[in-house]
Formats: structure tokens, sequence, C-alpha cells
């Protein structure tokens, strides 16, 4: 009699732990559908003012919105803002707000006041925006003009042709004018924005949670949340991905796009990310301030090689200074791989037994893996390059200092490529200037491109700017980088726009 | 004979001193291993100094050797007040005074060699060559009656008895004039101390040595001394010629000690009520006379009155109240006077 | 002596295996035809063959060459390490251990502190706070063993001040100088081998991890702790790489361990009887 109350009462603890263990599988599986994205790096603030770019929040365009946007022919067209009109001096610039926008966290109606706020702080020091500023160029605000809710109306010091374009860049997110005035530099932790999803809970750059805005002004989110998960080393990104933790995540090491190619499992998508693989040179060393040392280290790289080999062909030739895809860009380079000739160029140049440099990256697999190879094609030619690897903070601050002899770094400014060329410009050097490069004659052209408001005149200018950088070599592009994602199955309708950004709202997962 | 002592000159002379150790526990408050102790060897003698375990034996002998500094009094070698000397002159001093310890075998550095051993002092006062060392280690080796292949041997591969006669041949390598042995016979068995204590007293005629041998054991004291000190607690209770100690002991401590001897006669009797009580606390130091917790004889003046050392003649010190009404008399003893009287 | 450490089977397991890591870092250039800075971009990620014994890595180097190469860097880095920490931390514990006082108060808590930092932590702030020279690494992975010695060196000295040969060379008129090197130090020494060796086997970890976090030497010099750095990216799909990496620091720390272990049998001094 005892045994079989033994044996019974087993049974039904065994198919009670069953049943609660199936029935929390299938709690999870029925209740949320929830996005996990993985990102190799981020900012670390939410504070759209502290980016240097879009990519400052992996989910940065569906917490946030602009006044205007791009369209795939890269023509401007409404967003947050209906309608526009542009003075006829370039001085004044009216927008027409849309009606019952909706901020997160019950912030209520975006309003013109919300607009001028967000432009207005950054300029506050306790904001403490970096790039922000100067790319909206808020020094040229005369003033702004919010007597009208639905009306904001900006008035500039000088004529300005490429507002516009301004207005559909991250830098003029808005924001909550209520927001920012309570949470002050709490914005920074908990974000306020327009956008389809709002902040939840978690840390930027380590992991959060963002969830459906379901007041939304525009198409609802389909996924309940997001979660953004940073990973720095992507074999701890291929290992979530394996283990069914992240759903979407970017690979740039060959060998790990390499094993996703025949996946059941997964797809991968290659994009042009617009950015350049760029061995930079520091203009005002003594060894490199000399052209034709540039010029002959250019020869010493065996891009072929580099493109099919190393990179497995998952990356581009480099074509120019500004990448393809980008707007403005110019095919000017001829990469050629010429160890022969690089020698002789060298030796005329004084420097017969080759020199020692030093190179600063990122110590991170995206930086020193291909900068290695570089390594070895210089040792080939007699140039003793040195690494010198450090972790990302303390990289930028030495390359923004102008101290680095040299350095290598994936690189761009988003897809504008107006917005990249004045990283070779002399009044960012120091700056954005990594290489130190002051040619007043290249300044002269990116003046003249800023000056016009024809798309034509701004195109020659441009590409003018360009043969002087190919003439000049401040830095040497070594590839045009690619950016491959890897995306799980059951992720549906992954849309980019003209700039790569992903359409957030209009992802869907499916069992 | 008294004449021939008093001018033999003064090697050795303890003037109250007194070494105290702050107490760990309690502040203001000390152990006082030495508490004002006053004694001189006369050179060529032997003086013996006995006591009980715990009674400031070794710490006197520190202080002797200025391994210690005395917390007051003073100890004059040869006149000279060595107290608180330091660096060359405190060496220099240090050749003429050495000392023989108890454990043969923890005085020997185990890895140096026999060799080595004794050439320590030689080669700390840069005594000569290389050879003059040698023949002067093999000199000391012949001195003690140690064989010279036990020079290449380590320590641990000779016996007690072996290991003691090393510590001797290294005490006596710069001819010094004074040795402090402290229990240096205590760790051999009864066979190596008679051997040892013969060497001794030999070394000491032929080399003109005085002594001063420190140790718990009377019988042992009472073969090798000339004058004998009796110590407890910290304090000399009794000093006198050997002969008149034990025929004629004042003090009550000394008395107790010597009726503990065990002598091979069956028709010995143990003195039991000679000591009563246990032995006082370090940290409870009795007031008045050292020993009145103990004595039998003990009256209130003992209490609250320190006695001194007082000379009673014949070369016989006593530091007690009562030392010329009691009557001391060992019970039975084949060597001594008298029957007991309680 | 020399024949009963030969006796002794672990000495000699951990000796032979310690001499042909040494050997193999010295000869390399005899052992290998390959360059050990390389790429062979044709050739990476090839599993073990007969032209690569131990396969390549991710740039098509042969790792059987950055392994031997790699050997001069970890076993010197970790040879004078080992040194700087031991000459300064017994220096320190003798001094300490035998003058007490105010200087053994005060470098006691220092050395309480520095224990009390996890040893990896303490090398990685010195790595990055100091620069990466070869020097630097030395002094990131020899600085936090200081307190292991000195704690030996200490104790060691506390005991044998007060054991009855020391009185009594003192009473002979030895000075302390002479003391401490003719008599605490050689007895101190059995146990400063013992904690010498077993030290070694952390700071050859120790180089490894440094390696491994990228803190080691710049590339493309390589270093066991570099090649397991960059095998750990390949793991799932080029094994070779860390395994082989692994297995010479797993080897020569064994080697270390069996020495130590070895030598404090012999310099037991209850064993010296027979």
């Amino acid at each position: 009699m005892k045994k079989r109350n033994k044996l019974a009462a087993l049974i039904t603890a065994a198919a009670m732990t069953v049943g609660l263990v199936m029935s929390a599988l299938n709690v999870s599986a029925e209740s949320e559908k929830v996005l996990k994205v993985a990102t190799n790096w981020e900012k670390a603030s939410f504070d759209y003012a502290q980016w240097s770019d879009a990519s400052g929040c992996k989910v940065g365009t569906a917490i946030y919105e602009t006044l205007l946007t791009l369209d795939e022919n890269k023509e401007i067209q409404p967003y947050l803002a209906e309608s526009y009109e542009v003075s006829e001096d370039y001085k004044t610039y009216t927008f027409h707000l849309r009606q019952g926008v909706q901020f997160h966290a019950g912030y209520g109606e975006m309003t013109s006041e919300d607009v001028a706020y967000s432009l207005e702080r950054l300029s506050d020091p306790d904001v403490g925006a970096v790039t922000a500023p100067e790319k909206a160029k808020v020094s040229n605000i005369e003033s702004m003009d919010t007597s009208d809710p639905y009306t904001f109306v900006l008035n500039l010091k000088e004529p300005d042709v490429n507002v516009l374009m301004d207005f559909a860049s991250w830098y003029t997110f808005v924001t909550s004018k209520k927001a920012g005035e309570e949470l002050g530099t709490g914005l920074g932790q908990t974000p306020v924005g327009t956008g389809a999803f709002e902040y939840e809970s978690g840390k930027i750059a380590e992991s959060y949670t963002v969830k459906k805005f379901e007041d939304y002004w525009g198409e609802t989110a389909k996924v309940d949340k997001i979660t953004v998960t940073l990973l720095a080393d992507e074999i701890n990104a291929v290992n979530a991905f394996d283990a069914g933790e992240i759903d979407i995540t970017g690979l740039s090491d060959a060998n790990n796009i390499k094993k996703y190619q025949d996946s059941e499992v997964g797809t991968l998508t290659q994009i042009s990310d617009n950015q350049n693989y760029y061995l930079g040179m520091n203009c005002t060393d003594e060894i490199l301030s000399n052209k034709e040392v540039r010029q002959a280290l250019s020869y010493a790289i065996n891009y072929e090689e580099l493109i099919d080999a190393y990179f497995q062909g998952n990356q581009k030739l480099p074509s120019g200074y500004v990448p393809s895809d980008c707007m403005y860009s110019k095919a000017t380079l001829t990469p050629t791989y010429d160890p022969e000739k690089c020698k002789e160029m060298l030796a005329e140049a004084g420097y017969p037994d080759g020199f020692t440099v030093t190179c600063s990256a990122v110590n991170d697999t995206m930086s020193k893996g291909p900068l290695m190879v570089i390594q070895q094609y210089l040792a080939a030619v007699g140039v003793n390059m040195e690494l010198d690897l450090a972790e990302y903070a303390t990289y930028i601050e030495k390359v923004r200092a102008g101290e680095a002899q040299m350095w290598f770094m994936i690189n761009g400014d988003g897809f504008m490529g107006s917005d990249w060329l004045p990283c070779f410009a002399s009044d960012q050097a120091p700056g954005r200037n990594w290489d130190m490069y002051q040619n007043p004659e290249y300044d002269e052209c990116l003046e003249n491109a800023e000056a016009t408001a024809d798309l034509e005149e701004k195109t020659e200018w441009y590409g003018k700017a360009q043969d002087i950088l190919t003439e000049d070599m401040p830095s040497i592009v070594c590839a045009e980088y690619m950016s491959t994602t890897l995306t799980r199955n059951t992720v549906t309708n992954v849309e980019r726009d003209v700039r790569n950004y992903i359409k957030w709202n209009l992802v869907d997962i499916t069992e | 004979m008294k004449q021939e002592e008093e001018k033999r000159e003064i090697i050795l002379e303890v003037k109250d001193v007194k070494k105290w150790f702050p107490n760990a526990m309690r502040k203001k408050s000390f152990v006082k291993a030495v508490d004002g102790v006053s004694f001189c060897i006369r050179r060529g003698e032997t003086f013996g100094l006995v006591g009980e375990s715990g009674c400031g034996k070794s710490t006197l002998s520190r202080l002797i050797l200025s391994l210690y500094k005395p917390t007051e009094g003073q100890v004059f070698y040869r006149g000279e007040n060595i107290s608180h000397l330091s660096g060359a002159r405190l060496r220099n001093v240090r050749r003429e005074m050495q000392v023989i310890f108890q454990d043969p075998y923890e005085s020997l550095d185990p890895y140096l060699d026999i060799e080595e051993i004794i050439r320590e002092p030689l080669d700390i006062h840069k005594y000569g060559t290389k050879e003059q060392k040698r023949e002067r280690v093999e000199e000391l080796c012949s001195l003690v009656g140690i064989p010279t292949n036990l020079l290449t041997r380590m320590p641990h591969q000779l016996s007690g008895g072996q290991r003691q006669r090393v510590s001797i041949a290294r005490s006596l390598a710069l001819n010094p004039e004074f040795v402090i042995c402290d229990e240096a016979v205590s760790a051999l068995d009864v066979s190596m101390q008679a051997q040892i204590l013969n060497l001794l007293g030999r070394l000491q005629k032929d080399l003109s040595l005085t002594y001063l041998f420190i140790s718990h054991n009377l019988s042992v004291v009472k073969y090798v001394s000339d004058t004998i000190g009796v110590m407890y607690f910290g304090h000399i209770v009794e000093i006198a010629p050997k002969e008149e100690l034990f025929s004629n002991c004042r003090h009550p401590y000394t008395y107790a000690l010597l009726s503990a001897v065990p002598v091979p006669d069956p028709d010995d009797k143990i003195q039991m009520d000679a000591l009563k009580g246990d032995v006082p606390s370090l940290f409870d130091v009795p007031g008045g006379c050292i020993f009145h917790t103990r004595c039998p004889y003990a009256s209130e003046d003992c209490k609250y009155k320190e006695p001194k050392l007082t000379d009673i003649g014949n070369g016989h010190q006593v530091a007690c109240h009562k030392y010329d009404t009691l009557e001391l008399k060992l019970a039975g003893r084949r060597n001594s006077v008298g029957k007991g009287e309680a | 002596m020399l024949k009963r450490l030969l006796h002794n089977k672990m000495i000699v397991a951990g000796a032979v295996i310690i001499l042909i890591m040494v050997f193999l870092a010295v000869a390399a250039p005899i052992l290998t035809p390959y360059d050990y800075a390389a790429n062979s971009l044709s050739e990476m990620l090839n599993p073990p063959s007969l032209k690569h014994i131990m396969g390549t890595d991710a740039y098509g180097k042969d790792v059987w060459t950055r392994l031997i190469y790699g050997a001069r860097i970890s076993i010197k880095v970790s040879f004078i390490s080992v040194l700087i920490a031991l000459l300064s931390g017994t220096a320190i514990g003798l001094l300490c251990g035998y003058f007490r006082g105010c200087l053994d108060f005060f470098v006691g808590r220092l050395m309480d502190i520095m224990m009390s930092f996890p040893p990896i932590l303490l090398s990685m702030i010195i790595a990055i706070s100091f620069g990466k020279t070869e020097f630097n690494m030395c002094l990131a992975i020899g600085i936090p063993v200081i307190p292991n010695f000195y704690r030996i060196a200490r104790s060691e000295v506390l005991s044998i001040r007060e054991r009855t040969f020391i009185r009594a060379s003192q009473t002979m008129g030895a000075g302390n100088a002479y003391i401490i090197f003719r008599h605490v130090i050689p007895n101190a020494l059995p146990q400063i081998f013992i904690t010498l060796s077993s030290t070694i086997g952390g700071c050859i970890m120790a180089e490894s991890s440094l390696g491994f976090l990228g803190l080691g030497i710049a590339p493309p010099t390589p270093s066991w702790g570099a090649v397991i750095n960059e095998g750990k990216d390949v793991l799932f799909q080029a094994p070779w790489v860390a395994c082989f990496g692994g297995l010479m620091i797993t080897l020569t720390t064994l080697a270390f361990n069996l020495l130590g272990d070895g030598l404090r049998d012999v310099l037991d001094p209850k064993l010296r009887e027979n």
C-alpha cells in the first residue's frame, strides 16, 4: 500500500513540474514580442546632444524624430513638420508642425516651444553637447519664433542654404521642453522623444529595453519591446545568437560571416555603411608631413589580398574619400599594390632603410584585425609600425588632440559626404581632423560648396575637394566598409531607409 | 683565605640591577623579572647562581651580557660600567665575556659546519689569516676534546655532548676571561654532564677562567661552585661560600631548596613543611619580603618591610629579617650538621 | 645535496620540462622555418598539418612558431618579475622582521593593502598606468606578488631571530648586518626557494592573463597570453590556436609546481637526518 502511494506521489510531482515548465515556456512565447538586438558599441548617454552621429544609440531613430526626413531619392520630405517655407534670402525658415504628436511618458503634445528648446539646449554647458551644436550651426541662429504652438520660425544671422538637410539629421532631434526642465541631465538616462518606441528600463551601452509607444502619431510598432545589449567582442555576439539570446547583430569578422552563409537560422544582409577603413597619417609629423612619403605608403598595401583573402570578399575596394553610397561621393582613388615603387619613393624621399612609426588604434577585433595585416605589408617595405592599442575613450582623446602619429579606424560621418569632408578642414585641426591636414585650397572648396544652394555646383566643389585629398593623401583609404547584419529568420520586415536606418516600427517577429 | 679572596680582583659586579618588562595586558604594571640584584664575582672563582625556573636567572644572564639593558642599576666588568655601552666598545668587552647556552642543538647554526661555527668569533673580530684561524680552531678542538675529523660535519650529525663541546670551543676562541654557563649541562644526560663539568673545571684551571654557573640543579651547582647565590623571584635571597651555605644556611628559602635535594639514603626524611602555599603569580608580586607568602616563619614585619642583603660575616650575605633567630638545620644529612628543629 | 635533488622524481620531472621550454625559446630560430610575424592570408585558420604542426592562426601565422618565440617573452617576463618580487619582497620582509618597530608596522599595513587587491586587478592597474614596455610588464606582474615573499621572509626571520645561535652570535659581538647575512638568510632560504618556485607558476599565468586582456606586449610580438587572446576569438572555428597556447602554459606551470613540491621535500629539516 505504501509503495503505491509513493509512486503516485512521484508521478504527480513529475507531471506538475513538466506542466509548470511547459506553461512557463508557453507564457513567455505568447505574451510579448520582444526583439533582441546586439550592438558592439554605443555612447554612454541617451541624450543625442552628446552623440557624434546617429549610431550613438542603436535604436536612436526609434526613440527620437526630426522635423523632416529623406526619401529613397535622397529628397527632403515632411515628417514632424507637415510643410515648410524658405525665405529667398535663405535667412528665414518656417515650419508648420504636425498637430497631435505626443511625447513619451506623458509629457504632452509637441509644440514649437519644444522644437526651439531642443535647439537651445545644444548650447547649454550643462547639457555637454559635443559636435551637435556645430553641426546644427546653433551659433548662426538669430532668433526663434514660437508664438504659434504649431509654427516654428527660425531666423538666421547669415544666409544658410543647407538648413533643410540639418532638420532631417540626428542633431535636430526633438525632445520635450517639459521633460528637459524637469529631468535636466536625467535625459541622458531616461530619454523622452516622439518616436515609435519609448524608454522602459536599463542602461545604455550596457543593456536596456524600449517598449512600444501606444500614442505614436505614425504607424504603431509591431513588436512590443526591443532589448539592446552591448557585446563588444564579436565572439560573444555570435555565441548569444546561437543560444537564441540575440536576434539581430552586426558581424565584421570574415570567419564569423562565413559561418552563417548557409545558415538555416539566420540571414546575412550586407549594406554599405557609409564608412571607410582609414589609415590616417599625421601631417605635422616630421616623417609623414612629406607628401611623397604618404603617397609611397599607399603603394605598400595589397588591397586585393586584403579584400579577398582577409575580408573574404566582405568589404569593397576603396573608391574615394567619401564612400561610394554617400551623397557627393566621387570615385577618385585607384588603389595600387606596388611595394617596389613604394620602396623607391621612400628612398627618394630620404628613407632608403625605411623608418619606425607608431599607429594608434582601438583594442577591438574590428580595428586590430585588418591593422595586423597592414602592419606586415608595411614591414615588407621596411616600415616598422608599432602598435599603440588602447580602449575607445583613450584612443579618441588622443586622435582628437592630433597626437597620434598614425591611426587606423573605420570612420565616416553618415550619409552626407558634406558632413564628412569637413574632417579634413583646417579649422578642425585639432578636433575632427585627426590627420592635422591643413590646406587653404581645400578649405576654399568646402566654403564654396557650402555657400551655394545649387546641387550641381555643390557636387562640383565637393568633387574638387576630393581630388585635392587624393593628391595630398592625408589618410590612406584601405577598404570601403560594408557592414554585415545577421538577422534571425523569425524576424521579418527589416526595412532600411536611404541612410540605412532600420525602420523599427515596421519590424515584426513571426513564430 | 679570606685575605686572599679580598685581594683577588672583582671581575664582575652587579649593582642593584632591575629589569622590568612592560605588561602587555595591563598598562602601568610591569613584570619584574629582576628586581634589585647585587653581587660580585672574583677572578678565578666559580659563582653558582641557583633558583627555580622562572626566578629570573636567564634574564639576569642576558643583562650581564648586555643583550638586555637594565631598567635600573649597573653592571660593572672589571670596574667599567658596561650597562649602556654600544658599538665598538661593547664589541671589545664582548671578546672578554662569553656564554655557553643550554640547548646544544639550538646554539649552533644548522646551516654551518663545525669549523665555521667555531671560527665565527675569529671572523667577527678579524683574528688573522685563514691559516691562522684554522690553526686556532684545531687548537680549540684539542682543548675541548673534539676529534678534528668532525670539523667538516654539520651540527645535526653530532651527539649532544659533542655539540656542547663545540659550544665551549667556540666560546673560548678569543681567550675570554669570564664565561657564563647558562644551564650548560641541563640538557645532557647524567654521564655526559659529568664529562662536561669535568672539562669545564679543567679549562678553568688551565686558562684561568672565571665562571658564572647558572642552574636550577642544586647538586650540580654544589659540585662546581666556590660561591653560591640563591635567587628567588627576581631577588637574591642569600649568598655564601659553598661550605658555609650548606652547613649554615640562614634563609628559609635556601633551607627549603637544600632540603628538597634528594639524597640516596633510605633514612633520609624530606622536610614536608619547609614551604607552604604556591608560587606567587608574576603579576601579583608580594610586597615586603618577596618570600613571605610561602615562608613558614613569616611575621607582620615580613609583610611590609623588604629585607636587604646583609653581610653576616664569612662572606655570607642573607636577606631575611629573622636570619639570626632562625635555626635552619637540615635533618638526616650526611654532610650537614645537627638535627632539624621546626 | 645534488644527489639528493636528483633522486627526487618530482624535481627531475619539473626541471626537465622547464629545460625543454627554455631550449625551445632559445633555439627558436632553428626549430622553425617561419617568421612569427609573417602573415599568410591564404592559409588562415588551417588545422594542424605536416606543414604547420600546430595549425595557423587568423592571419595565417604558424602557431608553433608563435608559441616558441612566445616562450621567450613569457619565460623571460615571468623570471624577471618573480626576481623583482623575490629581491624586494625578501629584503623588505627580512628588514621588517629583524628590526620590527615603526618600520614593520607601516610596511605591514602597506602590504595588507596590497594583499587585499586581487592580484590581477593590481597588475592591470600597473600595466595600464605605466605603458606597455617589457620592463613595465615585469613590474606589473612582479609587484603584486611582492607580499608573498614579504610574508614568508618576515615570518621566517621572526622565528629565526629568537633562536639561540643568533643570541650566541650577538654575544660574540656580531653586528646586525653580519647576523643577517651569515645566519638569517641561509636559514630562511629553503622556505624562500619554495615560495619562489610556486610563485613563478603564478607569474606565467599572470603574463598570460595580461596578454589575454590585451595589456601585454604590442602585436605582432607573440607571447603565450597573446596567442590565447587571439585564439579565443576563433575558439569554435579553430580551437587549436587557444588549445596549444594553453598547453604550453599548463605544462610550464605544472613543471614549476613539481619543482616546488620536490624542493619542499628535499629541504625539509626533519628529513635531513637521513
